[in-house]
């Protein structure tokens, strides 16, 4: 090693000298850099990289080495804590027959694309009211205050919907107030058909300004030209949103879906606060699954199968979201 | 403004935003009122009596005041760390072509998708094996274990939308790498740190499964959790659950509308074209 940095240091120390040089003499720029030489890309190797390398070095310690623990863990039987046995596949045929779990993935699923579906279209509705030629101000207080949701925690989202929910809630009281007296009874966080409803309408509530916040700028990126085409073609409002504005937006309304998947699929405080996965494990999620195997009954081997399979299921739907992101980079 | 005022898209505005807002004024004026208002009939849109009974009982209680403390101290380390490491990543990803850049980035995309319930088996096991169990430093480490790809990637497309020339300029001038990314990249990427800051201290403060797991007192227990607890432990001080979710949600909304401007244009960088 000893040579190399030697050189290095040479050779950096004489284009120092020569790019001073050049700053007077422009016209030696072009020998600034000599051709390619071995050592000289190393260097400009280790330069560029030492940039990404802190952060690089950090995040595989702390998440890189953390997956490769659980898929080893996720290979041993945790009967007996202290001293886990080795177990093949064990874990993985024994959850694949749980039918607590397929109701989880059931649950996951609906709660997943819901709160997606709903999101985006709240957040769609209100970027596009947003869009309208209003007043600026207006528009932006509006815009601010809508973020709102996004900030708050969902501990406090919990709490606050838990509190709405309530059987003598704000919610059946409005319900009761537009005449809906029998839905109006409804304990909604207790009753086995309407808890997983109304966890999600809490997290479209929290998940709705993030999506609203990206369509509205990529709506802003429009020309106004098309519109005005548009209007003298004599297109309704149905037929621009359908035929130009969708079609302009596509990409971010995309992305920010398959981002919307990702967190939602995942989501895990929302119905551990507000539900715990009951009542009947009819709010079970893959993640109150797993948290409950791995913290409730320590089956840490059972709950890492369960996880993984989590992750593989994740990293499939989204994989083109992945791929496209990988292909506008220039490598 | 063109063509006709736009009253219907006033009056929908003002209706849906209503709605959507609802839970939040709700939680304020459930927070303003005596607990045995809270489910008292007919509601009451705002309170009939407007009392800090609740508040006083947040403040008094010496516990709750602490978890703020300890919120501030882990989401500003968070932040710290997270915007150091990112930055330089953001620079090195946004400007240079090396081997391996392909890899780097697709492994941080997969860590972005990592359920934290996978995270937080292994690092509840390392935590306690190396005796952090209950400690700052264990949420700190957990908390930039998912805070930090977000970080690189939003200071990454932040630093891509400055002009390239400026770097040119600066190698022309004679700057090298590390001095052009200090001197010439950093002072125009401050809305990008600002937003990733911003963002990553949200992420933090709000966090609730590792905390739950990885800590169990109060002195080094965030705020999320003293709500969660509140939730389980006595549900009939409504008031009390409001005024304390409303004090942990009032930082991150003052923040946010001090730094707005630069927060939106950073969260938006990258995605938007």
């Amino acid at each position: 090693m000893q040579r190399p940095i030697g050189m290095q240091r040479l050779k950096k120390l004489s284009s120092d000298g020569v790019r001073g040089l050049t700053k007077s003499l422009p016209f030696l720029k072009n020998k600034e850099e000599p051709a390619g030489t071995k050592a000289k890309n190393l260097q400009q190797f280790f330069v560029k990289v030492s940039f990404i390398m802190p952060a690089m070095t950090l995040l595989i310690l702390l998440t890189g080495y953390p997956l490769f623990q659980v898929i080893q863990m996720s290979f041993y039987d945790y009967t007996d804590k202290a001293n886990p046995v080795f177990a093949g596949l064990a874990n993985y045929s024994h959850f694949i027959v749980d039918p607590l779990f397929w109701n989880a993935v059931k649950n996951t699923a609906i709660f997943t694309f819901t709160s997606v579906l709903l999101g985006l279209t709240v957040g769609m509705t209100f970027a596009l009211l947003l869009n309208q030629p209003i007043n600026s101000k207006f528009r932006g207080v509006f815009r601010a205050l809508l973020m709102f949701p996004w900030l708050t925690s969902s501990t406090v989202v919990a709490a606050i919907f838990m509190l709405m929910f309530n059987p003598f809630g704000l919610i059946n009281y409005l319900l009761k107030g537009i005449g809906l007296e029998t839905i109006s009874q409804t304990a909604w966080l207790s009753n086995e058909t309407t808890a997983l409803f109304a966890v999600i309408i809490a997290n479209v509530w929290r998940g709705f300004p993030f999506m609203m916040l990206m369509i509205l700028a990529s709506l802003q990126t429009i020309s106004h030209d098309l519109y005005e085409a548009a209007d003298i073609d004599g297109a309704g409002f149905f037929q621009k949103l359908i035929y130009i504005t969708i079609p302009q937006i596509k990409n971010i309304i995309l992305t920010v879906a398959v981002l919307e998947f990702i967190w939602n699929f995942r989501s895990f405080d929302l119905v551990f606060l507000m539900t715990g996965g009951g009542p009947v494990n009819s709010t079970e999620i893959l993640s109150t699954y797993v948290y409950h195997y791995a913290f409730r009954t320590l089956d840490f081997g059972y709950a890492s199968a369960t996880a993984i399979f989590m992750l593989i299921i994740m990293v499939v739907i989204s994989s083109f979201y992945i791929r496209a992101t990988i292909r506008k980079e220039r490598a | 403004m063109t063509g006709r005022p736009q009253y219907t898209t006033y009056a929908a505005l003002l209706v849906l935003g209503s709605i959507a807002l609802l839970p939040i004024f709700w939680m304020i004026s459930v927070s303003f009122r005596a607990n045995t208002e809270v489910f008292s009939m007919p509601l009451s849109i705002l309170p009939q009596n407007w009392t800090l009974e609740a508040f006083e009982k947040v403040f008094q209680n010496a516990e709750l005041m602490r978890l703020f403390i300890n919120s501030y101290v882990i989401a500003l380390s968070v932040t710290f760390v997270c915007l150091l490491f990112a930055a330089l990543a953001g620079y090195g990803f946004s400007r240079f072509k090396f081997k391996g850049k392909r890899t780097a980035i697709t492994y941080i995309l997969i860590t972005q998708m990592f359920p934290m319930v996978l995270l937080v088996i292994p690092y509840f096991l390392f935590i306690t094996r190396v005796g952090l169990y209950n400690s700052y430093f264990a949420l700190i480490l957990a908390y930039t274990s998912f805070a930090l790809p977000f970080s690189i990637m939003m200071m990454r497309d932040f630093i891509t939308t400055i002009p390239y020339e400026l770097d040119e300029a600066a190698k022309i001038d004679g700057c090298g790498p590390f001095r052009t990314f200090f001197h010439i990249i950093l002072p125009p990427s401050l809305p990008g740190l600002i937003a990733t800051g911003v963002y990553t201290f949200i992420l933090a403060w709000n966090e609730f499964l590792f905390a739950i797991v990885l800590t169990n007192s109060v002195s080094v227990r965030p705020l999320t959790i003293g709500i969660g607890m509140l939730i389980g432990e006595f549900t009939t001080e409504w008031n009390a659950l409001m005024a304390l979710s409303f004090m942990a949600s009032a930082p991150l909304i003052v923040v946010f509308l001090f730094v707005q401007k630069y927060f939106l244009q950073g969260l938006t960088a990258g995605s938007v074209k």
